[in-house]
């Protein structure tokens, strides 16, 4: 019965030789075959080179070089993430025919530990957005109900999973873009603490902001594929050794704090996602919990502070992308002749980059320069700073705090597009754990409405994830 | 608030090349944004803060001579928009 298979299973199934690598892998291949053409989760895959890789690793399962912690196991891989013998495209013409020159830290690692690379899914031009509407190639339909937007910008990583194209994906997480479309596509997702996944080979928008995580069928998954992931990157200066912040006992004697922030259940929420938190709070109650109210007060600033930070991160990041070294490239045109290279620069960037990322360009560079640094950048970093304290004085009084991944359930594909602020507004509960590099994961909870789950999201203090998914797991099975 | 005339001076130094109705349409977006973002205006920085915020020890290597990857120099060469053999061409940098 191969159907919405977890890690456990798949290794269970394996080792019981009730199905090969090479069944398990064409059962998932096929299913695309058949149902990507609806949902427009894969951006490219390679069935030849996806069928090569399983054969090898069958051998290497045969030869009993099996304690590998992901020996075949697929995995769907965002694609702003670089896996060599694919194109990274960022989901933007100017890298169309961007061939990876090497594999990402994070490809490495999960390659070292026999996972088997599915395909590319598909994201907001270069992770800019919250409903994957803004790739240059295709729109990915949400799979609980295919008129929705999957979220983003991780849209076509949450869809894979959710559609069970694969058990697990990757994606990347800038101020909600694993989160949220895990939230909207009824999984689980994680955004580590900044620091604790290496960045090497993903491509870079806010770059104080950026990390790699895992979506997922259930929690237990997250774990096992971040505790792949996880760790110092000589070849990123910005990773850190995991050192696990985990008061494992206290959890498990259930003598945590869980903290309330007033600011994130107010006005704008659904009211159904609130009664959905609320119904768990008083199951958790009853299971020997504890909750208190508490105040994120410059958290009503985050959204703006965000806008302002990633921004101007993302205009110098995607500076890069000149039509020199790499990507599309205007030298030369029928009509507007191309006379030096301010006008290669100019036509390449203009031609290539789709409308939100020039929106996004326009804002930063607005931002950064003279006349206006202090009044917006400089500005923006002091809230910051305020935003990140709030965080820490309430991780003194509580262990977790609880608020929804998003204010909203899924909306239709087409609805926000035109409107960047509305859509903007998707990530206010998402941006103000970005902006202090807290990790957080988003739960589906099981009250449905409609197609969709309310989704809950739970922060927890750097580099907790350890009890991020004791707690998690104990909610999925309460 | 930019006008058209600010936004296109940004354009220029974003190095992107708008047309006339994009101008005009992020001229809008641009100011109903910035509208929202004078929220921050609001809030009080009465507290001390620090901007430096990083606690890291210093990231830097031993500079020192590390060969670079063939296939991946390869690679790399394989995506020049523009070659001579392992050069980019690329317009002249100096002007008249």
């Amino acid at each position: 019965m191969i159907e919405n298979l977890t890690i456990k299973k798949i290794k269970e199934y394996l080792d019981k030789k009730e199905f090969s690598i090479e069944e398990i892998i064409n059962y998932y291949l096929k299913k695309i075959e058949e149902k990507d053409k609806e949902i427009n989760a894969f951006l490219e895959i390679n069935y030849d080179l996806v069928l090569e890789e399983a054969k090898k690793i069958q051998k290497k399962f045969n030869s009993k070089d099996n304690n590998l912690r992901l020996l075949g196991i697929p995995i769907a891989i965002k694609d702003n993430i670089l896996v060599k013998g694919y194109h990274c495209t960022a989901a933007s013409k100017i890298l169309e025919n961007y061939l990876a020159p090497y594999d990402a830290t994070v490809i490495k690692k999960l390659k070292s530990e026999g996972a088997i690379i599915l395909g590319k899914t598909n994201l907001d031009e270069f992770a800019m957005g919250s409903s994957t509407e803004n790739s240059a190639f295709k729109i990915t339909r949400n799979p609980l109900n295919l008129e929705y937007v999957p979220g983003g910008s991780s849209g076509g990583s949450a869809a894979a999973v959710s559609a069970d194209f694969c058990p697990v994906a990757l994606g990347s997480d800038t101020g909600g873009s694993i989160r949220q479309p895990a939230a909207f596509c009824g999984i689980v997702g994680l955004k580590p603490t900044y620091g604790s996944v290496s960045r090497y080979g993903l491509i870079a928008f806010a770059s104080s902001l950026d990390q790699i995580g895992p979506l997922s069928k259930n929690v237990e998954d997250a774990k096992i594929i971040f505790d792949v992931i996880k760790g110092k990157d000589e070849k990123d200066s910005t990773s850190l050794e995991y050192l696990s912040q985990t008061d494992l006992e206290k959890i498990k004697s259930k003598k945590v704090k869980i903290g309330i922030p007033n600011e994130f259940f107010g006005q704008g929420l659904d009211e159904r996602i609130k009664d959905s938190i609320n119904n768990l709070i008083q199951k958790l109650e009853k299971e020997g919990f504890s909750f208190q109210e508490i105040s994120l007060p410059y958290s009503k600033y985050a959204l703006a502070c965000y806008y302002i930070v990633a921004t101007s991160e993302a205009s110098s990041n995607l500076a890069r992308y000149d039509g020199i070294k790499y990507g599309f490239s205007k030298t030369f045109s029928q009509t507007d002749e191309i006379k030096n290279l301010m006008d290669v620069y100019l036509k390449s960037r203009g031609e290539g980059f789709g409308k939100e990322v020039k929106r996004r360009i326009m804002l930063g560079t607005y931002s950064l320069s003279s006349g206006y640094y202090e009044a917006y950048y400089s500005k923006a970093k002091k809230i910051q700073f305020l935003i990140k304290k709030d965080f820490e004085n309430a991780f003194q009084k509580v262990d977790f705090i609880f608020t929804p991944t998003s204010p909203f359930f899924p909306f239709k594909i087409g609805e926000k597009v035109d409107n960047p602020l509305s859509m903007y507004l998707s990530d206010i509960y998402t941006v103000p754990i970005n902006l202090a590099g807290l990790p957080a994961i988003s739960l589906p909870l099981k009250d449905k409405v409609d197609n969709f789950y309310p989704a809950l999201q739970i922060i927890g203090p750097h580099f907790s994830e350890d009890s991020l998914f004791y707690l998690s797991n104990f909610i999925e099975n309460v | 608030m930019p006008s058209q005339d600010e936004i296109k001076h940004i354009a220029k130094l974003a190095r992107l090349d708008l047309k006339e109705e994009e101008i005009e349409k992020l001229t809008r977006d641009l100011n109903l944004i910035l509208d929202y973002i004078k929220l921050l205006n609001e809030a009080k920085e009465d507290k001390e803060i620090e901007l430096s915020e990083n606690n890291f020890l210093s990231s830097f290597r031993e500079d020192e001579v590390r060969e670079p990857d063939l296939e991946e120099k390869e690679n790399i060469i394989k995506n020049f928009p523009d070659k001579e053999e392992k050069f980019i061409r690329v317009k002249k940098v100096f002007y008249d």
